[in-house]
């Protein structure tokens, strides 16, 4: 015999015609002798009719225009995007190194800017490290990442 | 898992990148709903509807054929709906009458603000199921299904969900 927490729990299968032949059977039994789950069911079919109109109404067709494509495109061009951002990150590097190397073998640049450009460097360096481990970090500890119901 | 889900993903795991087409066909209107009821926002839903599609391309090889794609695909729009928003730091409440230039005259408009204002208010596991079944007209099976959840859990989060969401009515007069 369904007990009245599990009948309440099952009207809203009972009502949508979702709920197996045999328990239906059971709960109307169950509703006809029990006056506070009749009272749920009518509780129920209000609750119903007052969030029957938020129901999202489809998307119109045209929306799905450029969808596909959209997707495909991005699909291909991340590997063309990740090619070109190790390209132009190994020349900045490669041409930094250079002028650095050159600045600090000319003897005509003052101390001064050279420790400036060292600096600056050394700077860049550890902001370069600090996004690539943040990125990382952030990656691994993300909130919403296992995210299961 | 549907045949041509799993025929589908086959064929992309096999190297034909427009096979994918066919599994972005089946769910995109469901995607862009559910991303819709999250963030509240017509071109947010699409844009982060796409990507939510990319991202499960790129992780196919991680993905189990022995199990269906949608919840699983679910997981990944979820996540990724869930850290737009965190960025932003931002809910907004779900507007209906912008949505897809439904006419306002075809609903209450007061009435169903302050229903959706009650249903925002709510926790969000309890949130999540009105949502699918409110919102997107789902199944009290397929949220089950959506969710990886028995449906007996399911039909309890409803039951407690309806008591919260009806002493927040009741509060606002309904």
């Amino acid at each position: 015999m369904m007990n009245h927490q599990e009948v309440q729990e099952k009207i809203p299968l009972y009502v949508a015609g979702e709920l197996p032949a045999v328990e239906v059977a059971e709960l109307e039994a169950h509703l006809e002798s029990c006056e506070s789950c009749r009272h749920e069911l009518e509780e129920f079919r209000k609750m119903e009719e007052m969030l029957a109109p938020l129901r999202l109404p489809d998307p119109p067709d045209e929306l799905w225009d450029g969808y596909w494509s959209g997707i495909y495109n991005r699909m291909e061009r991340r590997l063309g995007w990740m090619l070109f951002s190790l390209g132009a990150i190994v020349l900045l590097f490669f041409g930094f190194y250079r002028l650095v190397e050159g600045m600090l073998a000319d003897p005509t640049v003052p101390p001064l800017i050279k420790w400036g450009v060292l600096f600056i460097g050394g700077g860049l360096a550890i902001l370069l490290v600090s996004v690539i481990r943040e990125q990382l970090f952030h990656r691994k500890n993300e909130r919403y990442r296992e995210v299961r119901r | 898992m549907p045949v041509e889900d799993n025929a589908c993903i086959q064929a992309v795991l096999a190297g034909d990148k427009e096979a994918f087409s066919g599994i972005v066909e089946r769910y995109r209107k469901r995607a862009f709903l559910m991303a819709y009821t999250i963030v509240r926002n017509e071109q947010d839903a699409y844009d982060l509807s796409q990507e939510a599609f990319i991202r499960a391309y790129r992780n196919l090889k991680k993905f189990d054929l022995d199990r269906p794609f949608f919840p699983w695909f679910y997981r990944i729009l979820k996540n990724r709906c869930l850290s737009f928003l965190r960025k932003r730091k931002q809910l907004a409440e779900v507007s209906i009458e912008g949505v897809f230039g439904l006419k306002s005259a075809e609903i209450d408009l007061d009435r169903a603000r302050l229903v959706r204002e009650c249903i925002a208010a709510l926790p969000e596991n309890a949130r999540e199921i009105l949502n699918l079944r409110y919102y997107q007209g789902y199944s009290y099976r397929e949220i089950a299904d959506i969710l990886e959840k028995p449906i007996g859990s399911v039909m309890s989060g409803l039951f407690y969900a309806r008591k919260k969401l009806k002493e927040l009515l009741q509060e606002k007069g309904l």
